[in-house]
């Protein structure tokens, strides 16, 4: 079957067709051509007409002229629209005129910049010119790298190394400090939150760098569709940027499909596992040869996808070898096997998470199917986007859970569709990141009394860190005088900076198999877990805490584990308080309890056990909401306590589509009587040390939120309240529904 | 530039109060600090501490005088244009926060060694000091340290472009760790400077402060200012500094004439070194010594590899013969080392055109690797025994 032929089965076929909530169709979109510059060198021109490039897209000339008149720029482009030359182009072109120049580029990942060197390299061969581009990352060999700090007229690398191997060694980059023009950063919109807050002060860093040696580099960035790319570029930065977001490259049709699966349970809003009928939707994909690439929103789920589409390509006969799991956490050399199949046509389907958003070149694929809402507007575009090639037609489908967004979307697609794509959050003013990234600032250069690092609290930061002998304050500065070196105790992906290390022992060789950061850990790899890796489950038999290692062993079992965290909560400072809602810093406890076993088949709970853990503590900011106990005073405490569960999740359900976020870097807690504020109280915390910023847009949000909590709720089809909008009626009580929403009603927020 | 002068004792007075002229073998003298006065130098940041040590100071069991003697035999250039440089840091890690707060040097003039600490005493007068340093390596082309290349030299030059100062790089840099560790690593278990120099120049130190806690005491002295609790530091460093030109002088005087090593060496490790000198047929010697004392067959196998690589390049072919029929000979046991000289002579008889003679030693290293179950060296001496059938035939 031909995907046209498939996209007409599933609009027709009984078993899919009433699932459909709407079918969407973009048209497909000419490509807006451009002469060359009259200035680019004529060299380039020639070597871009050998790859068959004859004419710019719009966007590229844009960026080309813009960059050449001395601007710092932002290109907003979606998947595939050449948005590489929009950085090569004026980069070569100033080598071509000056062989001194130099231009560091910056990719999130290794194997982002692996791609983009192989790119770069055959252009520059074809240029016939002395271009040299390395990349230099913790691949690089140790004798390779006198070369490109002397040499590399392109440094690829990532914000890692950076931050770890090349500004705290700056004096050996000399010549790439003295001459550097341009600073490329690419995939901008994957810089948020923690990420993004700590890329921030690493940039904080080579701008203090450069202007030691005496060079003011360009931005040149580049980001996928967020609803504030010029603010985010200039947030990270600090410069002001000229945005570029006409896209000029042309695309296929691409037909989208809003699926909700089947209700098997009317009255508690169960519907089949999305997951299920994703791959029950996948037969007529596979059978149809059409590559087709699935996204999971966990790690979890991208397993459990992984295992089910091999069983459903063996009874198709497909070979062994046709579906691959892809995900963060697989090794390098795992993730470089697939992406080959992929691009072979080997690989018939990839169960990936948003690992595969970013822009690794896999080749397009022709569909797409997304297995849960992405979380945000951004990211489902981007998944989206995934599927498509450029004159063909191409098919996404939306695979709703019954998640409160999911069914929120997959009944308002409108949503999805009209309204933009959310707004990128970060917080490069975090206490504990600009701390850390303070004292690596120290280490590369002492820091001058008066001189800017962001915020004005920099003294107090300063002296705080003399106190804790890290820095010796002497005149008018400040040195860094301890022995370690700081940039090593800072990891930029993640507030927390250790990993647990899983460990297969089923063989006599024990091998490991991946790694989980340190605040999962109790959630994942706690004793007798089902821990689930590239498709093969795996039982924890032992947890060493202390020594962050988990040792599994592989098992063929038909149940997976839940683990139940309790949560105390205490507010340290209020930052900003309004009529019942105020934001600030809190400090959150879990202490991990029980785990329950479920069955894979339909959840059926078949056993807990206790799992046997420390407390963990996280310090971080939160927004809060009062329901004053006065205004609920028919209700008991259980019935309240029910109540205000269904506004914790309601709100908590609704938060991301607010919020450049994923669900889980949120956590959501309901208490009858806040130590805090002495009432009822519902509060959304950020799962981040020290918060991104999150906190204090859900507090100016506070209104809307409470507004779409309702709406959410009123427009649930559900009887008494369901996982989609309050939360399973069975732990909340059968009126949670009815006094979740009575509960919004009665707290009048302001307008 | 000027710089203060910190007066010191006079040698001389300093070796007759020590008895430095008449201290026995093997026993050594603590090189005292020479006690500058009280507030000399650091009144702009960097304060300059000088001691100057007669020809005729023992450092451990060595006598300076000799050892530059044997410096200068080697490198003609070694009064003139030789610097000793060790430096005591702010951090082990390196990087650009590492600061170099003291640095110490050792150089001849007029006749005696002497050694130039200059000491940090302000973080803001760093340049001020590497101003200083920098003047005297200018005059002193060849570098000599003991890690140097990979630490103190980096970590200097790291300095000199943060203070915007760019000194001409060492024209020759001599990183004694490199001949250290090929002389005596194997045979003391170590090749740090001060078990070398406990072990080969005999002068163990006594109340030294371990390495580790150096970086503590200069950030503990920036706080306090208390300028007494550097003075094991700089006793530390000018230690480094004699250990250094001693221990140069005995890797040169080992090399040169090996029988007459005072300390036992590492005579493999030694073939190395005079292999790089381009003395082939004295690395050769080296190495025959070594299969000799190799006690365990993979080192002996080692070592006679070299050998055997040796008198190819020098092209003592009859040598190589005569050594592996030696070793096939003299080697009796029924071990992996066997085989792999069994396989060598095979290789050498069946040159030799003596077919019957390599096929009973390829046949014998086959006998041997197979009740090894060495699968390797079993498949290459099976083809070579069919090869060698198919030739007598």
């Amino acid at each position: 079957m031909t995907l046209d032929q498939i996209i007409e089965a599933l609009r027709t076929r009984p078993r899919f067709a009433s699932h459909f909530t709407a079918w969407h169709t973009i048209p497909e979109r000419p490509a807006e051509y451009t002469r060359f510059p009259s200035d680019i060198d004529i060299r380039l021109i020639e070597a871009l007409a050998r790859t068959g490039i004859s004419h710019l897209y719009s966007h590229q000339a844009e960026a080309y002229r813009l960059v050449r008149g001395g601007s710092d720029v932002v290109v907003v482009t979606p998947t595939a629209s050449g948005k590489t030359l929009c950085y090569n182009l004026p980069v070569l072109d100033t080598v071509l005129r000056d062989p001194q120049a130099r231009a560091l580029y910056l990719f999130p990942t290794k194997a982002l910049g692996a791609d983009q060197v192989d790119e770069l390299q055959t252009l520059i061969r074809l240029l016939g010119a002395d271009v040299r581009a390395f990349t230099y990352d913790g691949d690089t060999p140790a004798d390779a790298r006198r070369t490109i700090r002397a040499a590399g007229h392109v440094v690829v690398t990532n914000p890692d190394m950076l931050h770890t191997a090349i500004l705290p060694h700056h004096t050996k980059w000399l010549r790439l400090f003295e001459n550097v023009r341009y600073v490329v950063l690419d995939e901008l919109h994957h810089y948020r939150g923690v990420f993004g807050s700590h890329l921030a002060n690493v940039l904080r860093r080579l701008a203090r760098i450069c202007a030691f040696y005496g060079s003011t580099p360009q931005f040149i960035c580049c980001s996928a569709t967020i609803g504030n790319p010029k603010e985010h570029a200039e947030r990270l930065t600090g410069r002001p940027m000229a945005i570029i977001d006409r896209n000029g490259a042309p695309s296929g049709e691409r037909v989208i499909g809003f699926y909700n699966p089947p209700v098997v349970n009317e009255q508690l809003g169960i519907r089949i596992d999305a997951v299920r009928e994703s791959v029950t939707l996948a037969g007529e994909l596979l059978g149809g040869r059409v590559q087709t690439i699935f996204f999971a929103r966990s790690r979890l789920a991208a397993e459990l996808l992984t295992t089910y589409l091999r069983a459903a390509a063996e009874r198709r006969s497909l070979p062994a070898g046709a579906i691959c799991g892809y995900r963060a956490g697989y090794l390098p050399s795992e993730r470089r096997k697939i992406e080959a199949g992929l691009r072979s046509g080997a690989v018939r389907a990839v169960a990936a998470t948003n690992a595969l958003e970013l822009g690794i070149d896999i080749g397009q694929l022709s569909a797409a199917v997304l297995v849960g809402y992405p979380g945000t507007i951004a990211s489902t575009w981007q998944q989206m986007g995934r599927a498509g090639r450029r004159r063909e037609r191409a098919l996404a489908i939306l695979v709703a859970t019954s998640a409160a967004l999911d069914q929120f979307i997959v009944r308002h697609p409108d949503y999805l569709l009209r309204q933009g794509a959310e707004e990128a959050r970060t917080n490069p003013d975090n206490l504990l990141v600009l701390a850390s990234h303070l004292k690596c600032a120290a280490f590369e250069l002492p820091l001058r009394d008066g001189e800017t690092f962001g915020p004005n609290t920099l003294p107090e930061i300063l002296a705080y860190l003399e106190e804790a002998r890290v820095l010796h304050h002497e005149d008018d500065a400040w040195h860094y005088v301890a022995e370690a070196y700081p940039a090593e105790d800072v990891s930029l992906r993640s507030a927390s900076q250790e990993n647990v290390v899983i460990i297969d022992t089923t063989d006599p060789r024990p091998r490991v198999i991946g790694e989980i950061d340190l605040a999962s850990a109790p959630a994942f790899v706690h004793e007798d877990a089902i821990y689930i890796h590239l498709g093969q489950q795996y039982h924890v038999d032992r947890l060493d805490w202390e020594e962050r290692k988990a040792y599994v062993t592989r098992v063929d079992v038909d149940y997976y584990t839940d683990a139940q965290i309790a949560t105390d909560l205490r507010v340290m400072a209020e930052f900003g308080r309004a009529e019942d809602a105020a934001h600030g810093e809190v400090t959150v406890t879990f202490r991990p309890t029980i785990f329950k076993k479920l069955t894979l088949s339909n959840h059926e709970n078949v056993g807990f056990g206790t799992i046997h853990l420390p407390e963990t503590t996280l310090h971080t900011t939160g927004a809060w909401w009062v329901f004053p106990r006065s205004r609920a005073a028919d209700l008991d405490n259980d019935a309240l306590q029910g109540a205000l569960v269904g506004v914790a999740n309601a709100l908590h359900n609704v938060a991301p589509l607010y919020l450049m976020c994923d669900p889980r870097d949120l956590g959501a807690l309901a208490e009858t009587r806040s130590p805090h504020t002495g009432e009822p109280t519902v509060t959304l915390y950020e799962q981040i040390p020290g918060g991104v910023g999150q906190a204090e847009r859900l507090f100016s949000l506070r209104g809307d939120l409470l507004a779409t909590a309702s709406s959410l709720i009123e427009g649930c089809g559900c009887d008494a309240g369901c996982p989609s909008c309050v939360g399973p009626v069975l732990s909340l009580g059968p009126d949670a529904k009815r006094r979740t929403l009575r509960l919004l009603r009665d707290v009048c927020v302001p307008a | 530039m000027s710089l203060p002068e910190t007066p010191v004792d006079t040698l001389r007075e300093r070796l007759r109060r020590y008895g430095a002229g008449i201290a026995p073998r093997g026993r050594s003298e603590p090189a005292r600090p020479p006690r500058p006065s009280a507030g000399s130098g650091g009144g702009d940041g960097v304060e300059i501490v000088r001691a100057r040590y007669a020809l005729g100071h023992r450092h451990g069991c060595v006598e300076i005088g000799a050892s530059l003697g044997w410096v200068a035999e080697e490198h003609a250039c070694a009064a003139a244009g030789m610097v000793w440089l060790d430096t005591e840091t702010t951090g082990l890690a390196g990087g650009t926060g590492t600061y170099a707060f003291l640095v110490g040097l050792a150089y001849v003039d007029g006749g005696v060694l002497v050694t130039e600490q200059f000491l940090l005493r302000r973080l803001r007068s760093e340049a001020h000091l590497l101003g200083a340093v920098g003047e005297r390596l200018a005059s002193r082309p060849h570098l000599v340290t003991f890690n140097g290349l990979r630490f103190d030299w980096p970590i200097l030059e790291s300095r000199f472009i943060l203070a915007r100062q760019r000194p001409a790089s060492p024209e020759v840099h001599t990183d004694l760790i490199t001949p250290a560790r090929r002389l005596w690593h194997r045979v003391f278990g170590t090749y740090r400077l001060s078990m070398l120099e406990a072990e080969v120049i005999g002068a163990p130190r006594h109340d030294d402060v371990p390495g580790w806690l150096i970086p503590g005491i200069y950030v503990e002295y920036l706080r306090s200012g208390d300028r007494t609790a550097l003075e094991p530091v700089i006793a530390h460093n000018r230690a480094d500094l004699l250990a250094m030109v001693a221990l140069h002088g005995e890797v040169l005087r080992t090399l040169r004439d090996l029988e007459a090593a005072r300390v036992r060496f590492d005579w493999e490790g030694a073939g190395m070194l005079l292999v790089r000198r381009g003395e082939h047929d004295r690395a050769a010697q080296c190495f025959d010594r070594a299969v000799d004392e190799a006690a365990e067959p993979r080192d002996r196998w080692r070592a006679l590899r070299r050998l055997s690589r040796m008198y190819r390049l020098t092209g003592a072919e009859a040598a190589r013969c005569r050594r592996l029929e030696t070793e096939v000979a003299s080697w009796q046991a029924a071990d992996l080392y066997r085989v792999h000289v069994l396989e060598e002579v095979a290789k050498l008889r069946t040159r030799a055109r003596d077919l019957a003679a390599a096929r009973g030693a390829a046949g014998e290293a086959l006998e041997i690797a197979s009740r090894l179950g060495l699968a390797g060296p079993t498949v290459r001496l099976s083809k070579r025994l069919a090869r060698l059938s198919d030739q007598m035939r």
